[in-house]
C-alpha cells in the first residue's frame, strides 16, 4: 500500500466509510499486535491491548487531523500510552509480567522450532539491552515494520535521529552478536560475568 | 508504509541482522481474537461517527434557534423602551450602526436615527408619570448634538448638502412632536422637554442665531404645507383665528 492510498483510506474513514476503516485495520491490526508483543513478551496481552488501541483509533478517528503518513505514528504513539497504561497499572499492583517465549512463524520441523524460538528469545533479551530510545527504534522498524519517517512521527524525533539511533542499534546488536558467539566457542568464566 | 526491508541498508549483515529481528517477533496474531477486535473497532467507529453526525445535527439546530431567537431579539428590540431587556440589544445596535458608518454624512443620518428613536420613546413614555423620560431626553440630546457635529465635519458637496437639509427637516419635525409633548407630560418632566426643544433647535447648518427657543411658543404650520416654521422674534402676536400654532 502507498502512501497515496493510504491518504486516501484515512480521508474515507475519516468522513464514516466503515469499508475504509476495515482496510486500515487490516493493514495495522498485526504490526500493531507484533509490535506490543515484542514490547510485553506476551502475546495474549499484545492482542488485548491491539483490541484497545483499534477501539480508540475507530473512536477518535473524526479528530484526527493528518495524512496517511502521520496515521501510523498517530496509531503507535496510541499504543505506547496504552502499553505506558498497563506498566502503571502493574506497577501499582506490583505484579512483574511473566516473560513469554517469543513463538516464530511456525516451521515444520519441530528442531527447527526449537532453534528459531532460541534464536528469538536470545536476540530478544540482547534488544533489552540496548538504550530506550534504540529499543524503541528496533521494535517499531522490525517488530511492527514501519519505515523510518514513520518511527520518527511515532517516536517525536528528526529522522536523521532515528537512522542513527537503527544504525547504533544494529551496530551494539552485531557486537553482542558476536561477543555470544567467542563466548559460546570458548565457554570459560568470561561469560559468568555478562549481563543479562 | 512499505513492508520490511523496504529501506536499503548500508551493510548486507544489517539486512541479515534485520531479518532475524523480523523473525524474532515475526507472530501470526490469533484469528479469533483478530476477529474480536476487529468488530469492536468497527462498532465503535459506527457509535463515533453516529455520534459526530448527531453533533453536528444539534449543532445546525442551536445555530438555527440561535438564529432565528438573534433575529427575532432585533425586530423585537425596534419597539424596547428603557428597562426593558430587549432595550440594551436596540441601543448596541445604534452605536453599532454609528460605529460603522464610514463617513460623516453617514454618521449623521445614524445619528439622526438615534435622536428619533429617543424622540419615540419620549412619545411612549410620556404619560408615565414614574418614567425614564428624563434619560431618553438626555439621549435625544446628545445624539442631535453629535449629529449636527458629525454634519459640521463633512466636507462640501451634493452630499453633505442633502444630509444638512435632512438635520433641519427632521428639527422642524422634532419641533412639532416635543411640543405637543410638551403639553401631555406631567409638570416636573417638562423641564426635560424644554431642554429637549432647545436642543431640537440649535441647528449650526443654518445661518445666524437659533431661530426658536422653548419660550417663544410652539410652531406654526406653513400655509403650503411645507415645514412648520416660527415668526421671528419680536413679530406681535397675531389675531386669534387668522393662524394658530401646532397642537
Amino acid at each position: 500500500m502507498d502512501v497515496d492510498d493510504l491518504d486516501a483510506l484515512v480521508r474515507r474513514a475519516r468522513r464514516g466509510d466503515g469499508a475504509a476503516f476495515g482496510c486500515l485495520f487490516d493493514r495495522f491490526h498485526a504490526p500493531v499486535v507484533r509490535y506490543l508483543f515484542a514490547r510485553t513478551g506476551e502475546r495474549e496481552l499484545a492482542e488485548d491491548l491491539a483490541s484497545e488501541v483499534f477501539a480508540e483509533v475507530a473512536q477518535r478517528l473524526p479528530k484526527f487531523h493528518g495524512d496517511g503518513g502521520r496515521f501510523a505514528g498517530w496509531i503507535f504513539t496510541i499504543a505506547r500510552h496504552d502499553l505506558s497504561d498497563v506498566w502503571r497499572a502493574r506497577a501499582r499492583r506490583r505484579v512483574d509480567p511473566v516473560p513469554d517465549v517469543p513463538e516464530t512463524t511456525l516451521a515444520p520441523d519441530p528442531a527447527i522450532q526449537v532453534e528459531a524460538r532460541l534464536e528469538a528469545q536470545r536476540l530478544a533479551r540482547m534488544v533489552d539491552r540496548l538504550t530506550d530510545d534504540q529499543r524503541e527504534v528496533v521494535l517499531l522498524r522490525f517488530a511492527a515494520g514501519l519505515t523510518v519517517a514513520e518511527v520518527a512521527a511515532t517516536v517525536g524525533k528528526p529522522v536523521t535521529a532515528v537512522k542513527s539511533l537503527q544504525h547504533r542499534a544494529l551496530g551494539a546488536l552485531r557486537r553482542m552478536l558476536s561477543a555470544e558467539a567467542v563466548c559460546v566457542d570458548y565457554p570459560t568464566t568470561e561469560r559468568q560475568g555478562r549481563p543479562r | 508504509m512499505s513492508e520490511w526491508p523496504s529501506d536499503r541498508f548500508r551493510r548486507d549483515d544489517d539486512v541479515e541482522l534485520g531479518a532475524m529481528l523480523v523473525r524474532t517477533w515475526g507472530i501470526r496474531p490469533d484469528p479469533t481474537a483478530s476477529a474480536r477486535a476487529r468488530t469492536r473497532a468497527e462498532v465503535g467507529f459506527a457509535a463515533a461517527h453516529r455520534g459526530r453526525a448527531a453533533r453536528i445535527a444539534v449543532s445546525a439546530g442551536s445555530l438555527a434557534i440561535a438564529l432565528v431567537l438573534g433575529s427575532a431579539a432585533i425586530v423585537g428590540s425596534e419597539k424596547a423602551l428603557p428597562g426593558e431587556p430587549a432595550y440594551a440589544i436596540k441601543v448596541g445596535l445604534e452605536r453599532l450602526d454609528v460605529a460603522i458608518a464610514a463617513d460623516p454624512v453617514a454618521e449623521t443620518n445614524a445619528w439622526l436615527a438615534v435622536a428619533e428613536h429617543r424622540l419615540e420613546e419620549a412619545v411612549r413614555l410620556g404619560a408615565e408619570v414614574e418614567s425614564a423620560l428624563p434619560t431618553v431626553l438626555t439621549g435625544y440630546r446628545e445624539a442631535m448634538q453629535a449629529a449636527r457635529d458629525a454634519a459640521a465635519t463633512a466636507p462640501p458637496g451634493e452630499p453633505s448638502e442633502l444630509v444638512r437639509a435632512e438635520l433641519q427637516r427632521a428639527e422642524s419635525t422634532h419641533l412639532i412632536v416635543l411640543t405637543e409633548l410638551l403639553d401631555e407630560v406631567p409638570p416636573p418632566a417638562r423641564a426635560g422637554i424644554r431642554r429637549a426643544l432647545d436642543a431640537a433647535s440649535t441647528s449650526p447648518t443654518g445661518s445666524g442665531p437659533p431661530t426658536w427657543r422653548s419660550d417663544d411658543g410652539p410652531p406654526f404650520p406653513s400655509p403650503e404645507g411645507g415645514p412648520p416654521f416660527h415668526l421671528p422674534r419680536g413679530t406681535p402676536p397675531l389675531p386669534p383665528g387668522v393662524y394658530g400654532p401646532t397642537g
